[in-house]
């Protein structure tokens, strides 16, 4: 008895220790020096890191192809960097990880700069200004965000995203569900699980001109959002020449042609 | 540079005992559920009723050939579709209760296998009726046959549990996530969530060995020895 006790707390501890060692193991790893742009072209690729399951920003095809707005544009990046794109697919919250982990030398997913996330990595200038709305199927009795605010409701969004702050600022009584991907948060709204989805609102209004009058949108908007490209913090020539590329891309025309092509509808100003 | 920082994620550790306990809850219950249907899918397994062996043989099959994960969506979203709009916690529990229930249905199947029909012949010519012969004479060394797989299978459960939180159970899995994308502690809260599963099936793996000590030792064949 004692005996099969003891086996098991030094398995335990064994345990323990694997895991122990795995952190300090991964910290030293961590300490990777900053020079992006030659290991890019040492490499010969870029490495983006983007979302699944985002359309018309980021999804990936049947075929297993990254496509939409932000795979565009990273595509054109990697053009301009003479090099080729390599994509690292992510969740909404391992767009920051990414980075951090220097898994990826950009981020290019429907990424908003919050001053959270600015103490951690660098953002370009915008290249997008969104805004956030909710979302209904056409028959609700919902007609009004503040409708909305009642525990009775319940409202769909992405972890780890701006979605929960912006949720529990415009509707606090509502009942928050949240979800791995943009994907699933819309299938709750769509298979009747939600009464409503907090998203992006030229996501909500791309999916509402797909929908043929099957959705609506509240009226309001809830947030002002600076879309970028995400970097890792600390290498200033990297941010130099990112930076420059979006701000080319945006003065160029270019940017609001891409958009137009890929949502349909023209794109709103970048203020 | 990552700099391996544990407190960061100390301002969560209030919202975490809520997440355990929903963790807890939610395998416990899976285990209990699973159990019961288990034996329901033995007995179905074992019959001699042609209909109910085909219905257990299909359960078994189509669940256990099935990911966890499909289970779960198609009871959250599928069923809502339908009409029927079940909760994230629920969903979860019928999906874990369902495919854990398969595996328990053929754990059990093989204890009742490994009886001899020597023993039930021998049980009948002393008037023992059917349930009377379960009770006290099969189930006793069923329980001991499958007593070290059915361990496997509640820290299998236990684990599997971590896959509700994409249906917004907000489970320990739920608070690894959120640690994570608040403070940025993505290491951090990976490491703290694994020490606390490894926890979690511990503690239920030495209640089933709590358990299964007591009950061995009153169990009417060890009394009647």
């Amino acid at each position: 008895m004692t005996l099969i006790v003891r086996k098991r707390t030094l398995a335990l501890l064994a345990a323990g220790m694997l895991l122990g060692g795995l952190a300090t193991h991964s910290a030293s790893a961590q300490t990777a020096p900053s020079n992006i742009m030659a290991d890019i072209v040492k490499r010969g690729t870029v490495r983006i890191a983007t979302i699944a399951g985002n359309p018309p920003y980021s999804s990936v095809s049947p075929s297993g192809e990254p496509q939409g707005y932000d795979v565009e544009i990273g595509k054109l990046i990697a053009a301009a960097l003479k090099v080729k794109p390599e994509w690292v697919i992510v969740d909404t919250p391992g767009r920051i990880t990414a980075l951090q982990t220097r898994r990826a030398d950009i981020t290019l997913a429907n990424f908003t700069n919050t001053i959270e996330r600015s103490t951690v990595i660098a953002f370009t200038r915008p290249y997008l200004i969104v805004g956030s709305s909710f979302m209904v199927k056409k028959d609700s009795p919902l007609q009004t965000a503040e409708q909305l605010n009642d525990p009775k409701y319940k409202v769909s969004g992405p972890r780890g995203g701006t979605f929960e702050p912006i949720a529990a600022n415009t509707v606090p009584k509502a009942t928050v569900l949240r979800f791995d991907t943009v994907q699933d948060a819309l299938l709750a709204l769509r298979s009747g699980q939600a009464d409503a989805n907090l998203g992006d609102s030229l996501q909500i209004a791309a999916t509402i001109s797909a929908s043929n009058g099957a959705m609506r949108a509240l009226p309001g908007n809830w947030s002002y959002e600076e879309i970028a490209v995400g970097l890792p913090a600390g290498d200033a020539d990297w941010f130099r020449i990112m930076d420059a590329w979006v701000r080319q891309f945006n003065g160029s025309g270019d940017n609001a042609r891409l958009f137009k092509k890929i949502f349909g509808f023209d794109m709103p100003p970048l203020q | 540079m990552y700099q391996f920082n544990l407190s960061a994620t100390k301002s969560y550790m209030e919202v975490l005992p809520a997440a355990v306990v929903t963790t807890l809850l939610l395998s416990g219950l899976a285990i209990l559920a699973s159990i019961f249907v288990g034996i329901a899918g033995a007995l179905c397994r074992t019959s001699n009723v042609r209909v109910l062996r085909f219905i257990g043989g299909a359960y078994v099959e189509l669940l256990r050939n099935i990911p966890l994960l499909i289970v779960i969506y198609l009871v959250y979203f599928g069923l809502a579709q339908l009409g029927l709009r079940i909760s994230g916690f629920t969903s979860a529990l019928i999906a874990l209760t369902l495919n854990a229930g398969a595996y328990m249905t053929e754990m059990i199947r093989g204890g009742l296998a490994a009886i001899g029909k020597g023993q039930f012949e021998a049980a009948r010519s002393q008037a023992m009726t059917a349930p009377q012969i379960y009770r006290y004479i099969v189930m006793p060394q069923v329980f001991r046959i499958i007593y070290a797989p059915f361990g496997n299978l509640c820290i299998g459960i236990v684990l599997g549990s971590a896959l509700a939180s994409i249906v917004g159970v907000e489970d320990v899995t739920s608070w690894m996530h959120t640690v994570g994308s608040n403070s940025f502690r993505y290491l951090e809260a990976f490491l703290m969530a694994g020490a606390i599963y490894l926890a979690l099936a511990q503690t239920i793996n030495l209640l089933r060995i709590g358990t299964g000590r007591w009950l061995l030792s009153h169990s009417p064949s060890a009394t009647r020895q």
